[in-house]
């Protein structure tokens, strides 16, 4: 089993390149490295599967951050305000994650590493149905005004 | 021209039919379905001249959705715009006769002329 720690340069990759992409933001950073999730987690989580582990992300921020974002990825997708009112954030929060996930994924695949995306998940405060190991929290600077993180871990389901 | 785009996120499905729309689609040629059997009927009523598919959908799977459409002959011009756009993904929808594999996240130029080239 490889070590998260291993595999987090290339979900920041992943989290650069999305958000660069898809909302504009040119000058995003790692602010913060820790290992503690908070107790209320607001945005989306997708496993990744491959035969040597299991993990997860998650993306998330405040509520208000997670309505910024969503916000920024319609107008910038689509450069027309009045979309907005179709805006779901649990849609959109998602779908960044899935293409995060999926950046790291294609690059894992140039090297021969097979990696398979989950659905993602909404989370409206609580994580439910698995136990992040080991987490890695990235909290990035450059999104927005918003406090973003994204949690890269191992799964463990809860039955486990 | 008739679009059917098919993705189970809302967002992507409104900056696919959007960005058709810019390209001077008239709305009402532009249907979408967020997943694979509703995509499968409304291949048969609607009859897209492109269909623009996800590949990792709950249920049946953007590559199933293509094989069955393939299988049952006369099928649209066909592209995968994926987060999932590995070289497996690509060989399979290369066996379907699928036009084009765009990798998320793409920008909108990306999009445009990805559509561009085959319409």
């Amino acid at each position: 089993v490889r070590e998260v720690d291993e595999l987090v340069n290339g979900f920041i990759e992943g989290t650069k390149k999305t958000f660069e992409i898809s909302l504009g933001y040119k000058k995003i950073k790692v602010k913060e490295v820790s290992d503690t999730l908070p107790d209320e987690l607001f945005g989306a989580w997708l496993s990744i599967s491959s035969k040597g582990s299991d993990l997860g992300i998650i993306l998330f921020s405040d509520p208000m951050g997670c309505q910024k974002i969503s916000e920024d990825f319609l107008k910038h997708q689509t450069s027309n305000k009045s979309l907005l009112p179709e805006l779901d954030v649990a849609d959109a929060m998602g779908e960044l994650l899935n293409m995060i996930g999926g950046v790291f994924v294609q690059n894992r695949d140039k090297q021969g590493e097979k990696y398979s995306l989950g659905f993602p998940v909404f989370l409206d405060g609580q994580l439910s149905g698995i136990r992040p190991h080991r987490p890695t929290i990235l909290r990035f600077e450059g999104i927005g005004k918003t406090k973003t993180h994204l949690a890269v871990f191992t799964v463990e389901s809860e039955g486990a | 021209v008739k679009i059917l785009v098919v993705d189970d996120s809302k967002m992507q499905r409104l900056i696919v039919t959007n960005t058709a729309q810019k390209l001077g689609i008239a709305a009402e040629n532009v249907r979408e379905a967020d997943n694979g059997v509703d995509a499968l009927k409304l291949v048969a009523e609607f009859k897209p001249d492109l269909l623009l598919a996800d590949v990792t959908m709950p249920g049946m799977s953007g590559i199933d959705l293509v094989e069955s459409v393939v299988a049952a002959g006369s099928p649209p011009k066909i592209g995968i715009i994926t987060s999932s756009a590995t070289q497996e993904i690509r060989d399979k929808a290369k066996k379907f006769g699928v036009l084009f594999v765009l990798a998320k996240p793409f920008t909108v130029n990306d999009l445009k002329k990805a559509l561009e080239e085959i319409l």
